[in-house]
C-alpha cells in the first residue's frame, strides 16, 4: 500500500484537536506569568495563517485541487478590511461580512472558470488569478499602492475598541481558528465531504453516480476561500496594516508547505504544520541571517522522512500505543 | 423458441418504432470518430427490460468507446440514444446516473480510500434528500448504511466491509463496483468486462450473481469471458471495427459463419 489513505475510517482526530485548542488557549495565559508577552501577538500572527492554511486544506486535501493562489482570498479580505477601516466604517459588523463577500465572490468567479481545468493547468490558473489580485492591490495608488496602507486603528465593535486589546484579539481570532476547524471537521465527515473525498479520488466514478463534482468542488473553493478571507480580515486587524506582500504567491507557497508539513488532508495537521512552519521561521531567523539556508532542507527532510507530515508521525506513534498493529 | 425479447433484439430501430415496443436502452445510428479515425459507425442496439445483452468483439472494435458515449462520457458525433424512450444523447454523465443509468469500469473504479461500506453507503447516498449535508457524520448514518450493507451481502462482500477498498482483491473490487451501481436503484446498467483479470472461480460467481440479477436490471454486457457471454446473454451483438456485424439470439449468433471468421476463429464452442 503506498500513500496514506487519508480520512478513511476510524482514527479519531478528537485528541490532537483537544491538545492544540487548549495548548493555544492556554498560551496568554503562560506569556503573562512568564512575561513574555510579545507571545501573544506573534501567537495570533501564527493562528491567523494556520487558519488561511486549514482553509487551504479543505480544497487541497480533502477535494485534491492544489490551488497555488490562496494568499489572494487573504489579501481580499485584508484589503476589505483595511480600506473600510481608513474610510470610517470599520466596525467589526461591517468590516468582517464586507471581507466574507468579497472573497467569496473572487472565489465564485475565479473557481466557476479554474474549476473547468485539471492538473498543472488548475495550478496555473489559480496562480494567475492569485497574480491578479496581488497586481491589483500594487496599483491601488489611493491605498498605498506598492508601499502598502497603515491603518488608523482596528475594527471596533459597536464603537467600542474593544478588539485593540491583544488578549481580546487573541482570543477573537482563537475562536475563529477553533470554530472553522471544527467546522471543517464536521464538514469533512458529514455527506459533503465524502463527495468531495470521493472526487479527488475518482472524479469520473463521482460522476457516473450522479453527483455533479464541478458544483460541489465550486462550493468548497468557495467556502474554503471566504475562510481565507477571514483570515485576511483579521490579519489586517493584528498588523493594522496592508499590503499587497499579503496576496503574494510566495505567501501561496508558505501556505501549501504548511499543509503538506502538517499532512495533506488532516485539518487539524494543516493548523499543526502552520504553527510548526511559522515557529522554526521565528527560531531560525533569530539565530542567523542566513536562517533560510537551514529552513529550506530542513522542511524537504522533514516532508520527506515524515511520509504524510505530523499528521503521519502521530498516526504511527498511536499506532505503536496501540498496541504495535500495523495495516 | 423464440421469445418476444428474443424477436426484438435484432429488429432493427424502424421496425422497433413500428410495433411500438419501447426497450429500456435504445441506440440508434451512432457515429463517433477520433479525428480520421472512425471508432463508432452506425451503430444501433437495443436493451429490454430484464434482459441481458452481450456486446462481443476483439480488441479495439470500440466496444469500452460506445460503452463511454451511453454513459455520457464521451459524446458521439452523430446518432441518438433513447433511455425509456427519453432522448439523452445531450445529458450529462451525472444526469443519465440520476435517470437510472448505471455503469461499471473495465478498469476498477472506485474511491480506494473509502471503506467497502463507505464506497457503496456513497453511491445510496446519491439517491437520497439532502445529498450533500454539512453537519451530520456519515459513518453512523444508517439510513445509508444499512441499504449498503444489504448490497453488499448481495454481491458477496457482506463480511469485508470495513475494509479499505483500496486493499480489495481485484475480485471483490469488481463485485463493489457492482454493488456500487445497484446502490443506483438503476433501470438499466452498462457492464464494461465485468470479469476482466478474474479467475475463473471468481468469473463463475460473478457470471451466477449476474444471473439472479437479470430479470431486473436491463444489462448491457460488454465481456470477452465466452462461457459468460453465452450463459448469460439473451441477445449478443457483435461489433467489429466500429460497427455491428451481427445481432441476434446468442446461439444464432454463435453460429453465424461471418462472426465466427471475423471474431470467434477457430475456437470450439
Amino acid at each position: 500500500m503506498s500513500g496514506p489513505l487519508i480520512l478513511s475510517g476510524k482514527r479519531s482526530s478528537f485528541w490532537p484537536v483537544v491538545v492544540l485548542c487548549l495548548g493555544l488557549a492556554l498560551v496568554p495565559l503562560v506569556a503573562v506569568l512568564t512575561k513574555q508577552g510579545h507571545w501573544v501577538s506573534l501567537t495570533t500572527q501564527m493562528m491567523i495563517l494556520a487558519l488561511a492554511a486549514l482553509s487551504l486544506d479543505l480544497i487541497l486535501g480533502i477535494g485534491g485541487l492544489l490551488s497555488f493562489g490562496h494568499a489572494a482570498f487573504i489579501g481580499l479580505g485584508a484589503y476589505t478590511t483595511g480600506i473600510l477601516i481608513q474610510e470610517g466604517k470599520g466596525d467589526l459588523f461591517i468590516a468582517l461580512p464586507m471581507s466574507l463577500v468579497v472573497s467569496g465572490l473572487f472565489a465564485f468567479v475565479t473557481g466557476i472558470i479554474a474549476l473547468r481545468t485539471r492538473g498543472v493547468v488548475f495550478i496555473m490558473i489559480t496562480l494567475a488569478f492569485g497574480q491578479m489580485a496581488f497586481f491589483a492591490a500594487q496599483a491601488l495608488y489611493a491605498y498605498g499602492g506598492d508601499d502598502g496602507l497603515t491603518l488608523d486603528g482596528r475594527s471596533t465593535l459597536f464603537g467600542l475598541k474593544l478588539l485593540s486589546n491583544k488578549i481580546v484579539f487573541y482570543y477573537l481570532t482563537f475562536f475563529c481558528l477553533a470554530g472553522c476547524l471544527l467546522l471543517l471537521q464536521r464538514l469533512s465527515r458529514a455527506r459533503f465531504g465524502r463527495v468531495l473525498l470521493g472526487s479527488r479520488d475518482n472524479a469520473v466514478r463521482m460522476e457516473t453516480l450522479g453527483y455533479d463534482v464541478f458544483r460541489v468542488r465550486l462550493v468548497a473553493y468557495v467556502l474554503s476561500g471566504m475562510m481565507a478571507g477571514l483570515a485576511g480580515f483579521l490579519l489586517a486587524n493584528h498588523t493594522e496594516f496592508v499590503s499587497p506582500a499579503y496576496a503574494a504567491w510566495q505567501r501561496s507557497g508558505d501556505l501549501i508547505f504548511m499543509v503538506i508539513i502538517g499532512g495533506v488532508g488532516s485539518l487539524w495537521g494543516a493548523v499543526g504544520g502552520a504553527l510548526t512552519y511559522l515557529l522554526l521561521e521565528e527560531g531560525l531567523s533569530g539565530l542567523t541571517e542566513h536562517w533560510k539556508v537551514i529552513f529550506g532542507p530542513l522542511i524537504i527532510a522533514f516532508v520527506l522522512l515524515t511520509h504524510g507530515g505530523i499528521e503521519g508521525v502521530v498516526t504511527r506513534v498511536r499506532d505503536l500505543l496501540d498496541g504495535g498493529r500495523h495495516d | 423458441m423464440l421469445s418476444p425479447a428474443f424477436v426484438i433484439c435484432w429488429m432493427g430501430a424502424d421496425m422497433i418504432d413500428a410495433a411500438k415496443i419501447r426497450p429500456v436502452l435504445q441506440i440508434k445510428g451512432l457515429h463517433k470518430s477520433f479525428g480520421a479515425l472512425n471508432v463508432t459507425k452506425d451503430v444501433g442496439l437495443s436493451v429490454n427490460a430484464g434482459e441481458i445483452h452481450a456486446l462481443i468483439g476483439p480488441n479495439g472494435a470500440g466496444k469500452t468507446t460506445l460503452i463511454h458515449q451511453i454513459a455520457g462520457l464521451l459524446k458521439p458525433d452523430s446518432g441518438q440514444i433513447l433511455f425509456e424512450g427519453q432522448d439523452i444523447t445531450a445529458a450529462s454523465m451525472p444526469q443519465r446516473a440520476r435517470l437510472g443509468l448505471a455503469r461499471t469500469f473495465q478498469i476498477t473504479s472506485i474511491v480506494p480510500s473509502l471503506s467497502a461500506l463507505g464506497n457503496v453507503a456513497l453511491a445510496v447516498q446519491a439517491g437520497v434528500d439532502k445529498p450533500l449535508g454539512f453537519w451530520l457524520p456519515v459513518d453512523s448514518d444508517d439510513s445509508l448504511n444499512k441499504p449498503a450493507q444489504a448490497l453488499l451481502d448481495i454481491v458477496g462482500l457482506g463480511a469485508r466491509a470495513e475494509v479499505i477498498a483500496g486493499r480489495l482483491s481485484h475480485g471483490e473490487k469488481r463485485a463493489l463496483e457492482i454493488a456500487m451501481a445497484l446502490a443506483l436503484k438503476p433501470r438499466a446498467i452498462l457492464l464494461d468486462e465485468p470479469m476482466a483479470g478474474m479467475g475463473h472461480e471468481e468469473s463463475a460467481r460473478l457470471t451466477d450473481l449476474l444471473k439472479s440479477l437479470k430479470g431486473t436490471y436491463a444489462m448491457l454486457l460488454v465481456e470477452h469471458d465466452m462461457e459468460a457471454v453465452f450463459s448469460l446473454a439473451d441477445c449478443v451483438s457483435v461489433l467489429v471495427d466500429g460497427h455491428v456485424l451481427a445481432t441476434g439470439p446468442a446461439d444464432m449468433v454463435r453460429n453465424d459463419p461471418q462472426v465466427r471468421a471475423a471474431y470467434l476463429g477457430d475456437e470450439a464452442f
